[in-house]
């Protein structure tokens, strides 16, 4: 299913330090490779930085504090 | 279901958040708040002092990859890491009912296989509400929240929170 999206490739280079802890992610079963682990970091930053869904979720956290929380 | 059989699971943001106010009492009130390995060490790099042991029911867990491989293709849909994923597999695998986490992504995900979820944000509130702590002091850890604590929020937005628990009682 994933060969369907479309996709760009990234030449990365990346500081000994910083490979050797997504091979230790790799190595603990968590990835399947340092790519997949890089990958996830990348779409871990862009979801950090979804403003607009961040507020919305802690908004949806005052409303059930207000009404429904005891 | 009511608060002390509510079984939660803490994703680092929380805890982090929390004892950078000096508040991780609000954590208390649930039936147990599993703590997944990886999710500790998250907190230590960040908080080496971290208070964790004073957390009331805390029960450390291992995390399990075995269990977490169910979640992948999930995950890469939402785009998780290492410990978001090990506390929503604690989750499933605990049968735990509530996410405790400030992670948009993550939250989204528990949410979407039907498990509650709460952030710092709800946790305050929740401590008011429980009266664990007044109105006021609910009212001081939130505007505390861009200053002491690592949880950013757009000043607009806070203001707006506030707004919202101004009319309420104590």
């Amino acid at each position: 299913m994933c060969d369907k999206i479309p996709m760009k490739t990234i030449t990365l280079e990346c500081p000994d330090r910083l490979h050797e802890q997504l091979s230790k992610l790799v190595a603990a079963g968590w990835f399947k490779s340092p790519e997949d682990a890089a990958l996830e970091a990348v779409r871990r930053y862009l979801s950090l930085h979804s403003v607009e869904l961040q507020e919305k979720q802690i908004m949806a956290d005052v409303q059930w504090a207000l009404n429904e929380c005891r | 279901m009511s608060a002390g059989e509510i079984i939660a699971v803490l994703d680092a943001g929380p805890l982090i958040h929390l004892d950078e106010l000096g508040s991780l009492r609000l954590l208390s009130g649930y039936r147990e708040v599993l703590l997944p390995d990886i999710v500790e060490r998250e907190a230590r790099e960040h908080r080496p002092g971290i208070q964790i042991n004073s957390i009331p029911g805390l029960v450390r867990v291992s995390s399990n990859p075995v269990a977490a491989e169910s979640l992948f293709d999930l995950v890469a849909e939402f785009g998780l890491h290492a410990g978001e994923l090990a506390a929503i597999a604690v989750l499933k695998e605990h049968h735990g009912d509530c996410l405790l986490s400030d992670d948009a992504a993550a939250r989204a995900m528990a949410e979407a296989i039907g498990f509650q979820v709460r952030g710092t944000v709800g946790l305050i509130l929740r401590g008011w509400q429980r009266k664990q702590i007044s109105k006021v002091a609910a009212r001081d850890l939130l505007k505390a929240l861009p200053l002491k604590s690592t949880l950013h929020l757009r000043p607009g937005f806070l203001a707006n929170v506030l707004e919202q628990i101004n009319d309420r009682t104590d």
